[in-house]
């Protein structure tokens, strides 16, 4: 017989599994769906506007990639490649795309790991020192944030650029083989999603500020920082890791801007050239990664709740609402 | 929290971008170093290169991408070298001869060729490489068909092999000097299409070795210090003068141009029109430019269309654009106006009687549409006949260029309505093509032969079948001269009969020649000899960097 909360785990991961796999064929089917809708014969892709290609040989190539099947079969034979991690051969690079993937995901991480950490560190320092009782911190803070915010990446990467690398020449353009290479791409990344972090963070915190427990904190003594950045920061750092979600989509999104203004390898460089060459296998590859990505960086968020806010330790599901 | 709102941010974007126009500007104005005096060459170094695309395919092969063939260049040797000027000279072929007026070519091969594998080249490794090519595996996208009438290859000694056609191919030897014919080991073939995509099975026997390539990155050369082949007219003999190079691919215009100003790379390729003059007058900077060989950007009249099957309405097309000043105001430039559909710098084929023949005109574009019954005007100015506009469709893939649009709004002073059906769907365009339902195309195609004119006039040489023949001539007499030109054996007789041709298209009104592109390389003055290929591609072979700066 096994024990009833035993039992609970086993549905609970059950049922989350599932609902990941669900995620990623859905995503995977969109991709499939919204890629095939588009009008277009995807051989003038495969072939490109230089070749000297005769009909014959069209028809070959329409062979070999199997487009000249319908498109159930085509979706059949797309969803099973996907059950067995093989995304087929790119187009383009004639290439197996999970190879592909395989080897430009580990800049495209590194990049993505670093923008969070900064921007996470920048977002938390921000939010605490700009949350006393002046204002006027607080208002520069937003202002600045909003700049930030609506700067189009790619024109902040430039100007970065421009001035770091161009003209003062401290840092490299592009990738160098050393640290320094990381610095301004990273910054790049790191600077608009801070933004929005700090803002989402401050209002927690000043929130949490005003709730009896600070009131007790403080009396017993504790300084003002303190209260700040190891009790009240706690509690706004909750409806900040929701945001993780929409923070991963801003990476890989941001990848392919700052990836391209960098001349960086990864994801975001091979995407914009798939999309730009319909090279579909390797559109869709990196569709069923991102959601396998989202699925992973959810799983992880909801551990974290746990660790940061120590009532939902307890599954009694009351205290988390 | 809110998003910010997608309508500001565009309109902030535009605004943005105008501003970094300016900043990138004032940065590469900068004052450098004086330039170098009269340094002699010497042996080391090395340099880098940024690149303004990168290749998806890395085997000469199978792509048939211009960029392809440029970066395996170095890595890869020719059977036959065309020099800067177009002529074509002794490589890895020692000598050849042509034989059945024109259908079999017999290669004599050098016997003191390695690769960079260690293998020997012999007349069954060039066999290796032409199967290669012409196998279906290898799903060639221009290799192949610049074979044209390929029969088969046959090796007759160690050192001599033939190469038979089925009818007489004289582009046959331009063709063998691309890197698309390049030769590579034997041995490396067998690696399989994704290896030798991804252009890390890159054997050859050129004077450089490929080396470490970092997909969206960078691609290292090295030196082949064996080398002892190089064709006469290269500028150098022996290994090469660099100990490496690196090729880096920086897509973006203002990335690229501020690596090459702010002195990280030490030549960069494509520099915008708005950025030449920039760097020209950078003291440390040199711009070196060459006009693009081979089919100029033309706008290829439908003979055969409602509306262009009257010659007198081509006729009135082709003269009511001013091109000299649309050319000068869209390239700053950097584009020539063109008078053939051969570009200038096409070896042995350009015709330059064609020049100041056909000028702007378009008071006799007037008077041609009124003889051709385009009497009335509409409300918005354009000629009308029974009550329909004077409309010229041109489908578009993709975007409409500046220039089209440029062209536009000038033919809409002559009362000509040019519709710019612009779309991404590469079916209906094909279809369109395929079917004849246009009249004007309008495209270029780069190639260091005069050949090029026959995938677009031959009667054969249908949408259909993969050729370009947009204006639809179906004339015997054209026919007959591409194919004399093809069978014959002097540059001579080719170009008179190339020659006839395009005074054919411009006399017909089958064309309208617009603008020779010209590539532009910005290069740091430390760097010497790079010099630029007939296809205006740097050649990096004679290529050497002054020490210590």
């Amino acid at each position: 017989m096994t024990p009833p909360h035993i039992s609970a785990a086993v549905r609970a991961v059950t049922v989350r599994a599932g609902a990941a796999v669900l995620v990623v064929w859905g995503a995977a089917t969109c991709a499939f769906l919204a890629l095939h809708l588009i009008p277009g014969d995807p051989v003038s892709a495969i072939v490109g506007s230089n070749a000297l290609v005769g009909a014959e040989q069209r028809e070959g190539i329409r062979h070999h990639y199997g487009l000249d099947r319908s498109p159930l079969v085509q979706y059949g034979a797309y969803l099973k490649q996907l059950a067995t991690g093989e995304l087929g051969d790119s187009y383009q690079l004639q290439q197996p795309v999970s190879s592909l993937l395989a080897d430009q995901i580990g800049p495209t991480a590194q990049l993505a790991l670093w923008s969070s950490l900064v921007a996470v560190v920048l977002a938390a320092t921000v939010t605490v020192l700009t949350s006393g009782r002046s204002r006027w911190p607080r208002r520069v803070s937003s202002a600045v944030e909003l700049l930030v915010v609506s700067t189009p990446s790619f024109w902040l990467g430039i100007m970065l650029l421009t001035v770091f690398s161009f003209r003062l020449g401290w840092l490299p353009v592009s990738d160098s083989g050393d640290a320094r290479s990381l610095v301004l791409p990273v910054i790049t990344l790191a600077l608009p999603i801070a933004a929005v972090l700090t803002q989402v963070m401050r209002e927690g915190l000043l929130g949490a500020l005003e709730q009896p427990f600070s009131l007790t904190a403080r009396s017993r003594g504790l300084a003002e920082h303190t209260v700040r950045s190891r009790h009240a920061l706690r509690h706004a750092a909750l409806p900040a890791l929701t945001l993780t979600g929409w923070f991963t989509g801003t990476l890989l999104g941001g990848a392919v801007v700052v990836e391209n203004v960098f001349a960086r390898s990864g994801i975001g460089r091979i995407t914009l050239q798939a999309v730009s060459d319909r090279d579909l296998p390797v559109v869709q590859g990196v569709v069923a990664l991102s959601a396998v990505v989202f699925v992973l960086v959810g799983a992880v968020v909801e551990l974290l709740y746990v660790v940061v806010d120590p009532r939902l330790r307890k599954g009694t599901g009351v205290a988390a609402a | 929290m809110h998003p910010p709102h997608p309508r500001r941010t565009a309109r902030r974007a535009a605004l943005l971008s105008a501003l970094l126009l300016a900043a990138v500007t004032a940065c590469s104005s900068d004052d450098g170093a004086s330039p170098a005096g009269q340094a002699k060459p010497r042996s080391g170094g090395s340099l880098t290169y940024a690149a303004q695309q990168e290749p998806d395919c890395w085997d000469p092969h199978t792509s048939a991408q211009d960029v392809t063939a440029f970066v395996q260049r170095p890595v890869f040797d020719s059977l036959v070298y065309q020099t800067p000027d177009g002529e074509l000279e002794p490589w890895l072929a020692k000598s050849w001869k042509t034989s059945e007026g024109g259908r079999t070519y017999t290669f004599e091969l050098r016997d003191d060729v390695t690769f960079h594998d260690g293998k020997h080249l012999d007349a069954a490794a060039v066999k290796a490489n032409f199967d290669h090519i012409t196998a279906k595996a290898t799903q060639s996208q221009y290799a192949a068909g610049l074979l044209g009438p390929y029969q088969g290859t046959t090796v007759k000694g160690t050192y001599e092999v033939e190469v038979r056609f089925s009818r007489p191919y004289a582009p046959f030897l331009q063709a063998a000097s691309t890197t698309y014919l390049g030769i590579a080991s034997p041995a490396s073939l067998k690696a399989g299409a994704d290896k030798l995509c991804a252009g890390t099975d890159s054997v050859g026997s050129g004077p450089f070795r490929a080396g470490a390539y970092t997909r969206g990155q960078k691609r290292g050369y090295t030196r082949n210090a064996a080398y002892a082949w190089a064709p006469k007219d290269a500028g150098h003999s022996g290994p090469a003068r660099l100990d490496a190079f690196t090729i880096r691919f920086l897509t973006e215009d203002a990335t690229r141009v501020g690596a090459l100003t702010s002195g990280q790379v030490d030549a960069a390729a494509a520099l915008p029109a708005n950025q030449v003059a920039t760097v020209r007058r950078n003291t440390r900077l040199d711009v070196v430019s060459k006009n693009v060989p081979g089919a100029v950007d033309t706008f290829y009249l439908n003979t055969k269309s409602p509306l262009f099957s009257d010659e007198r309405v081509r006729k009135a097309f082709q003269r009511s654009i001013d091109l000299d000043a649309l050319v000068k105001s869209v390239f700053q430039g950097t584009g020539t106006r063109a008078w053939s559909t051969l570009s200038p710098a096409t070896p042995h084929s350009y015709d330059s009687a064609l020049e100041k023949s056909w000028p702007y005109d378009r008071a006799l574009a007037g008077r041609l549409l009124d003889q051709a019954g385009w009497k009335g005007r509409d409300a918005e100015g354009y000629r009308t006949k029974n009550g329909k506009r004077l409309t010229v469709v041109a489908p578009v893939y993709g975007k409409a260029s500046v220039f089209s649009q440029a062209v536009q709004g000038d033919l809409k002073k002559a009362g000509i309505y040019l519709k710019l059906a612009a779309s991404t769907d590469a079916t209906a365009v094909s279809a369109q093509l395929d079917e004849g339902r246009y009249d004007v195309v309008e495209t270029s195609w780069a190639r260091g032969d005069g050949d090029i004119l026959s995938s677009f006039f031959l009667s054969t040489e249908s949408s259909e079948g993969g050729g370009h023949n947009f204006a639809k001539v179906t004339d015997p007499q054209v026919d007959a001269w591409l194919k004399k030109a093809q069978a014959a054996t002097s540059p001579d007789k080719r170009a008179a009969y190339y020659a006839q041709v395009q005074k054919w298209t411009i006399d017909h009104a089958a064309v309208v020649p617009a603008y020779v592109q010209k590539a532009s390389v910005g290069v740091n003055k430390k760097v010497h000899g790079l010099r630029l290929s007939l296809s205006a591609w740097p050649e990096f072979y004679a290529a050497w960097v002054e020490a210590g700066r």
